[in-house]
């Protein structure tokens, strides 16, 4: 039996005039993983938010077990059954796990109060059924980023389960989570779940998917088996290109120093420290540390572009002290810098996408070019082109998809030449080709000259790219042996086992 | 020399007046929003106090000041969050409205602009006969009002820490998402604790307006400006708040005594809380700044 139909469903934001599902079909079973792809904004969160009951669809019917819903929030989508795991954290930091899979659902006693114990309880229970081992009373900022994925998943199977619903699960964990994850979905599909998986990698669909629908400008282009293709042809298919499998190879020899780090410490930030680290990164290399959440990888961050002093040691950019630049030399055309906190530090929410393509260079524009000319929108424009952002301008950035925020970032910071690049995270959010056209980019500035500092979570980024390759476990660096290191040699590294 | 349990008696009235009020205002900013019309809505306590409680009553006066201020701390969110206004501004906008408002209803209600005694409605010391032990009389010395104001203040700071609403409070101020995907809305849960911090500060209003018996413009002189601080200077934490209230309580006792003891001139020792105020806030903020 199908247990979630949704049938021609249509969606239009007014607020940033798209049409965001137009007439997209889709069906769930009983027992199947379902994989949604697409590139960003086809649709997929979208439509999978309107079967959720986050949003409700402007025209379509949703039907849950043969008959029509109409759900007016995410409570009734889990009276029916329905849960969320959402890509992005959607957990309030500083309550316990517990409090956060009770939230809304609060057992009381007396009426009134919260039942404190119950609640803890209750989470104990659900943990053990599925094989979690969060503590309930950890305060979710506590916790580490396969932690917090841990509780989100626990909060969707906590009321129902029959219907799962995962927006890129995998895109902030290690392989072993990974693999984790992927067992519970199995053993969940062979209990009768059925199981909507949202997600960009085309391996991982092929290993877990029974079917897979394309989206493409909000409509469910085609569904196809997973027999029906193979690692390219399905990536072909998200983006429409014959493009795959098309590498990066390194060009020119390294030279001077760009960035230098010198036994550098920055403790005092709980599991996210660097303990006497060494680096360097030469002109013309592409250097790239891996790490997973709290090993210290947004430390090296913080320390490598100059937001934080670090506690003791030495940052050099060409040689002279970072924090002897004035930050307004530094960030033209010295230093690149992609954050991985793309909202807070690398776009300016409020502004527009165009103000926010051409942040870095407003001194070169007068008054008057803002009041009567065109040239701050055309020069914004012409690097919007660059990364293929569309519809881009005066729109407000934070009404883009979290894809394109992370293109508008990359536009504006890999158009010019630079000395030293700090990418960190550069890829998240890309689909694709946006991540191969990113890639690419970063590598053509390594040719150019620029010495690349590549921050990753993300194994991949650093097997394509890098020159050299490092691993940051527990804020301490490793070298990785050249940049043929394999997968598991590099997965070992980042959860500390030893070879 | 000053009496300890005279300058425990006036501290813990103080504490009476500052105490919900902090814990009202701890209430929103738990929510993500702190209101910063604490100052505005004691003033709307107090004189809803008088005017009602001429009118209909003692009860009926204490009544209108919980709802009153609860109503219009609500409204004043509604509107924040309706017309998107900064709360910051619509919060400012209250604390000027309140007192020209009372003023000018003042004129129907009392006859006058200016003081306005009330006969009856300054409320007794039930427990005065039990006041002569030795320190721990000034537990017993309070008017009933200041025990109404205690009471108030336990039962916002239970509904912070022990119920689902208190709960759901916090994740407002974290990530409202979280309440999205618990499926409430979580704008409804910034108004409830909006309506809470009203009726908070209607009671502290209430109590200060009962100690004296009368409507004073501009009776509030402050403490809701100092409980605003006494939020941060407890770290926004619950029990934090109430010792920072405690300890901002003390310091207005001893100025009021140090008055009768001193040739310093009164007025100085009246500021002296508020000037000690803004130094334990520069200090405050400098120090959370360093870390």
């Amino acid at each position: 039996m199908q247990l979630a139909t949704l049938t021609s469903i249509r969606k239009y934001y007014p607020s940033t005039n798209a049409l965001a599902v137009d007439g997209a079909d889709f069906s769930l079973e009983r027992g199947e993983v379902h994989a949604l792809v697409g590139e960003n904004g086809a649709g997929k969160s979208t439509l999978a938010k309107i079967l959720c009951g986050f949003e409700s669809p402007d025209s379509g019917t949703v039907a849950i077990r043969g008959s029509p819903v109409s759900f007016s929030s995410h409570r009734d989508a889990e009276k029916a059954g329905i849960g969320f795991v959402p890509q992005y954290s959607m957990l309030a930091p500083g309550l316990s796990a517990a409090d956060n899979v009770a939230l809304g659902h609060e057992p009381r006693f007396l009426g009134v109060f919260s039942d404190r114990r119950r609640v803890a309880y209750d989470f104990s229970l659900l943990a053990d059924r599925y094989g979690f081992s969060v503590n309930p009373d950890a305060i979710v900022s506590t916790l580490s980023a396969s932690g917090r994925r841990e509780v989100e998943i626990l909060r969707a199977l906590a009321r129902g389960g029959g219907v799962l619903v995962l927006d890129e699960p995998t895109s902030i964990l290690g392989e072993r989570e990974t693999e984790a994850l992927f067992a519970l979905i199995r053993r969940l599909k062979s209990a009768g779940a059925g199981i909507v998986y949202i997600s960009h990698r085309a391996k991982e669909i092929l290993d877990l998917a029974d079917r897979i629908s394309v989206m493409r400008a909000g409509r469910v282009e085609r569904t196809i088996r997973p027999d029906d293709t193979d690692e390219c042809g399905l990536a072909d298919l998200i983006v429409r290109s014959s493009s795959c499998a098309a590498g990066t190879d390194s060009g020119s020899t390294p030279g001077k120093p760009g960035l230098t780090l010198r036994s550098v410490t920055l403790s005092r930030r709980g599991s996210d420290s660097l303990d006497g680290a060494d680096l360097v990164v030469r002109k013309g290399e592409v250097v790239a540390v891996v790490a997973l959440g709290g090993n210290g990888l947004d430390a090296l961050e913080d320390v490598a572009a100059g937001v934080v002093g670090p506690d003791s040691g030495d940052v050099l950019v060409l040689g002279k002290d970072i924090h002897s630049y004035p930050p307004r030399i530094l960030r033209s055309g010295v230093m690149a810098y992609i954050p991985t906190d793309r909202e807070g530090r690398g776009l300016c929410a409020k502004a527009s996408v165009a103000l926010n393509a051409i942040a870095g260079r407003l001194r070169g524009y007068s008054f008057a070019d803002f009041a009567l000319g065109r040239a701050p929108l055309a020069d914004a424009d012409a690097l919007l082109a660059s990364f293929d952002v569309k519809n881009g301008g005066r729109r407000r950035v934070d009404t883009l998809s979290g894809g394109n925020r992370q293109r508008v970032v990359a536009a504006r910071e890999l158009d010019g030449p630079a000395d030293v690049v700090v990418a960190a995270n550069p890829t998240q959010g890309l689909d694709r080709s946006s991540r191969a056209a990113l890639l690419s980019r970063l590598a053509e500035m390594r040719d150019e000259g620029s010495a690349v500092l590549l921050l990753s979570s993300d194994p991949e980024d650093a097997s394509e790219l890098a020159d050299r390759s490092f691993v940051l476990y527990r804020g301490r660096l490793k070298a990785l042996s050249g940049p043929g290191s394999d997968d598991s040699a590099i997965a070992a590294a980042l959860t500390g086992v030893e070879p | 020399m000053i009496h300890l349990s005279a300058l425990l008696l006036d501290a813990i009235a103080f504490l009476a007046v500052l105490a919900p009020a902090a814990i009202g205002g701890l209430a929103t900013e738990y929510a993500g929003s702190l209101n910063i019309a604490l100052e505005g809505l004691m003033l709307a306590g107090a004189f809803s106090y008088m005017a009602f409680g001429a009118a209909f009553g003692t009860v009926a006066g204490f009544i209108a000041a919980m709802l009153v201020p609860s109503a219009i701390a609500y409204v004043s969110d509604l509107f924040s969050r309706k017309a998107n206004a900064d709360s910051f501004v619509v919060g400012l906008g209250v604390n000027m409205l309140v007192p020209a408002a009372a003023s000018m209803l003042s004129k129907y209600v009392f006859g006058s602009k200016g003081v306005a005694a009330v006969a009856g409605l300054q409320s007794g010391r039930p427990f005065a006969g039990a006041a002569s032990i030795p320190v721990v009389g000034a537990l017993f010395g309070q008017r009933s009002s200041d025990y109404l104001a205690f009471g108030v203040a336990i039962m916002v700071a239970l509904v912070l820490a022990r119920t689902p609403l208190g709960t759901r409070a916090k994740a407002a101020g974290m990530n409202r998402d979280a309440l999205t995907m618990a499926g409430i809305d979580s704008g409804g849960v910034r108004g409830a604790v909006y309506a809470l911090s009203g009726l908070a500060c209607g009671i502290s209003g209430a109590a200060l307006a009962s100690s004296v018996g009368a409507w004073v413009p501009n009776m509030s002189a402050g403490r809701g400006w100092i409980a605003l601080v006494a939020v941060y200077l407890g770290g926004k934490r619950l029990g934090g708040t109430f010792a920072a209230s405690a300890l901002f309580a003390l310091l207005l006792s001893l100025a009021t005594r140090a008055q009768a003891i001193t040739e310093a001139p009164a007025e100085l020792l009246l500021s002296l809380p508020y000037f000690l105020t803004a130094v334990v806030v520069v200090l405050g903020s400098s120090r959370s700044k360093r870390k």
